[in-house]
């Protein structure tokens, strides 16, 4: 298990990160989600050691990798970009993996780049979706327990984002890796994780599981004759997603029973249970406003 | 050829299946087909489906008795979710005795299976026949027709059955 404690980032005199903590277990995949400038990247890249930190420590299975530095080699990073390895060969690439993780599986990285048909060549004969696997597939050849991927999936054709998905799928189902994924994919992101974390403002919203926080909460679409009543819509555990006419959709976040049945006792037109999604969540944990 | 079919379309939802649908066909290792469509929109959570249509899958025979389902791994990468949703799919079907785990084998359908749906479960279904039952109406679709549809399910179910007998 890689533990995150107290990690707190300043940049330029602004807290970036603030006293971040969360694990990562091997055979499981967490979502990092937030806005755009909540932290995401930074994150990662303190974790990874790209930056410093300047508190906070972060152990793997009970040792500090600041103490012991030879345990880096458990932690890799693929950044939101491809410009690292898009001046060097396959070869090249190889050897600087290499040479950075000791674990390096060379014959399992070759086999799969041939099951990919990746050429073994300069990467200025690749596209951007065959440089996004090769350094995917680097990534996972590292031998590193735990793998952190910056958005991976950003600006790809379907094809080759199905096999980004599927590829990071294989690895986590040997139980070996445990992944952390940055996105802004919901959709897709809330299919293949466990957890999610969300970030916000450089603090921890949330960190639970998906499945909970699908029990917990409960979104409902429902319709009265007149608008939705005050008692409603400034009850401190309904949060409005949206408002058209009679239909309000809404996220019941506490009490489930109680305020299901205060609804029913309205006399609502209309009052159905909705599946909640990732994107839902999001919006819920950054308390913004979805009227358009 | 073995032929395993995860439908996450039921027949009467396909008939007025207002959702997306996702359909792959794989062609796995061995020549073994895989026709997989997954409901986003559904109510039901992912492993749920699964566990659900697994079972519809037993009952009109397109798994038999005894057959090898695919491994976590596969069928994780083969929907693109995640392989802990598979796994707990798996075990729920195993608590109830619909699959077996012989270690080191895979994952087969048992040979002994007695159908004993839970309260929960039970609700669920209705929850979800109720809001196919209302937009029929809103559809003008007659109580008589969907009757037909039933019937034409649980024969069509039952033949395919007995041919696979």
């Amino acid at each position: 298990m890689l533990k995150i404690e107290g990690l707190s980032k300043r940049l330029e005199e602004k807290d970036v990160l603030q006293n971040i903590s969360f694990a990562i277990h091997k055979g499981s995949i967490t979502g990092l989600i937030g806005r755009n400038g909540a932290g995401k990247t930074t994150l990662i890249r303190t974790i990874v050691g790209i930056l410093e930190k300047n508190a906070g420590n972060i152990t793997i299975d009970g040792e500090s990798i600041f103490l012991n530095e030879a345990l880096r080699t458990q932690i890799v990073f693929m950044a939101d970009t491809t410009n690292f390895i898009k001046q060097f060969s396959v070869k090249e690439l190889v050897s600087i993996y290499e040479h950075a993780y000791p674990n390096f599986n060379k014959s399992s990285f070759y086999e799969t780049l041939e099951k990919y048909k990746l050429p073994n060549t300069s990467l200025r004969r690749y596209s951007k979706g065959m440089k996004t696997l090769l350094y995917l597939l680097l990534t996972f050849s590292t031998g590193a327990s735990y793998v952190f991927l910056d958005e991976p999936t950003n600006g790809l054709d379907p094809v080759v984002k199905r096999k980004v998905l599927q590829l990071i799928i294989e690895y986590v189902s040997s139980g070996e890796v445990g992944v952390l994924i940055s996105s802004h994919h919901l959709a897709e992101l809330e299919k293949i994780i466990d957890h999610y974390l969300f970030l916000k403002d450089g603090g921890l919203e949330s960190n639970s599981s998906l499945e909970e926080s699908f029990t917990d909460y409960c979104k409902l679409q429902v319709a009265y004759q007149d608008e939705l009543s005050t008692q409603f819509k400034e009850h401190p555990d309904i949060f409005i997603l949206s408002q058209t006419g009679k239909v309000s959709i809404i996220i019941v976040k506490k009490q489930k029973e109680e305020i299901l049945a205060q609804l029913q006792s309205a006399k609502p037109l209309l009052l159905e249970e909705l599946p909640l999604t990732l994107e839902d969540l999001f919006f819920l944990k950054d308390g913004g406003e979805l009227y358009v | 050829m073995i032929v395993f079919l995860i439908n996450f379309t039921y027949d009467i939802a396909k008939c007025i299946n207002r959702t997306h649908t996702l359909n792959t066909l794989y062609n796995f290792k061995g020549g073994e087909l895989m026709i997989v469509s997954i409901d986003a929109k559904s109510p039901l959570s992912i492993w749920e489906q699964i566990v659900f249509h697994t079972k519809e899958n037993i009952a009109k025979g397109i798994l038999s008795k005894g057959e090898k389902l695919p491994s976590v791994r596969e069928l994780a990468t083969t929907l693109v979710i995640n392989p802990n949703t598979v796994s707990r799919a798996y075990q729920e079907l195993e608590r109830q005795g619909i699959i077996e785990t012989v270690r080191g084998k895979g994952t087969f359908v048992s040979e002994e299976y007695h159908p004993a749906p839970s309260t929960e479960t039970i609700d669920k279904l209705k929850i979800r026949l109720h809001s196919l039952f209302s937009d029929c109406s809103i559809e003008g679709i007659k109580k008589e027709t969907i009757y037909q549809w039933i019937d034409s399910y649980f024969i069509d179910g039952k033949e395919k059955k007995d041919v696979k007998n």
